[in-house]
């Protein structure tokens, strides 16, 4: 009888499944009455009476001081894409050096200040965590897998694909956030659009640089750049939220 | 078929045994399925049931009370009450002119 209760639809059975698993303890369904069931399963898809959530505790709403420190935080990662903007434009113009593969560009006076963005931004993952209710399980994934990839991107800024993996894991923010009705859909769409553009960027010095070093620097930067508005759609998200 | 409950479709019958089951205090589940059978001679499906239940509850002819245990009673609103002796005269209208035209009937 499990089986067929798992028929009806989640808002239902968070509503109905308790009493009705009562009723069927005190009388074992005959076979007619397994067949009414799937019946009313169907019904309950085709007509729900239920609203979603109905009987579901409200989420809570979130403490005055920790939307409080989740706009902090939020200043936090507009001032981290700020400091980002400097470090890739330090690390732009840092001394061309050669080595047995030819001329490359050294931006690792920019290390420090990457450093610091990704720390700042960092701080902006962490106060999505906190704005983000439970329920909006992709938000919360893509924050806490960005975190980290950051962290090692900023490190190791020559290693493309932990940028590609902070990329996906805004997307999946943006996307869940709006999903789950936190973030605007404005703001989701900037990340989207900012994500795709790097994506493109990466791409055209995949296909056009051939192994050129200081153009491949230079076109970093770009991609460094096009990832601004992500950021600050991430800050920005932060900020704006009511309290 | 009241305007209320014949929108209910093939759950519009069932309904209307919920209700009466209803009239004489608050019932939950079982002992509403068990009470229908008794005085309607049919059984009623635990599918059927909650399927009109759920539609009776959301249009505010009956109401939820607290759960005992697991098993949650219900009750007759007013709107349900109204709603059931509306029912039950439009009944009584359709028996009496069934019967008088019966007993008219020279056969």
């Amino acid at each position: 009888m499990s089986r067929l209760l798992s028929l009806y639809p989640r808002s239902w059975r968070d509503r109905y499944e308790l009493e009705f698993r009562a009723l069927i303890d005190q009388r074992p369904p005959s076979l007619a009455n397994r067949f009414d069931v799937v019946r009313g399963a169907l019904d309950a898809h085709l007509h729900p009476q239920v609203r979603r959530g109905a009987d579901r505790a409200p989420e809570p709403s979130r403490p005055e001081a920790d939307l409080r420190v989740a706009r902090r935080l939020g200043l936090g990662a507009i001032a981290g894409a700020a400091v980002w903007v400097v470090a890739f434009a330090v690390a732009s113009v840092g001394p061309i050096r050669y080595d047995g593969d030819g001329a490359y560009r050294d931006g690792s006076s920019a290390l420090l200040l990457l450093i610091l963005a990704a720390g700042l931004l960092t701080a902006g993952l962490v106060g999505q965590f906190i704005l983000l209710p439970a329920t909006a399980r992709l938000a919360r994934l893509g924050a806490g897998a960005a975190i980290p990839f950051l962290i090692l991107w900023a490190l190791a800024p020559w290693l493309w694909w932990f940028g590609l993996l902070v990329l996906l894991g805004l997307l999946a923010l943006a996307v869940g956030g709006r999903l789950s009705g936190i973030w605007p859909t404005r703001y989701t769409l900037t990340v989207v659009l900012a994500c795709a553009a790097v994506v493109a960027v990466v791409a055209f010095g995949f296909a056009t640089l051939e192994g050129d070093r200081l153009a491949g620097a230079e076109l970093l930067g770009y991609a460094g750049a096009a990832l601004v508005p992500a950021w600050l759609g991430v800050g920005a998200t932060l900020i704006q939220r009511p309290g | 078929m009241n305007h209320a409950l014949g929108e209910l479709g093939r759950f519009a019958e069932p309904a209307v045994y919920i209700l009466v089951s209803l009239a004489d205090g608050p019932k939950h589940g079982y002992a509403i399925m068990t009470d229908v059978e008794a005085f309607s001679g049919s059984p009623m499906g635990p599918g059927t049931l909650y399927g009109a239940l759920a539609r009776l509850e959301r249009r505010g002819l009956i109401e939820a009370l607290e759960p005992d245990d697991r098993r949650r009673p219900y009750r007759l609103t007013a709107l349900g009450v109204t709603t059931l002796q509306a029912q039950l005269d439009q009944l009584r209208g359709f028996v009496r002119t069934g019967l008088t035209r019966l007993e008219g009937n020279p056969r």
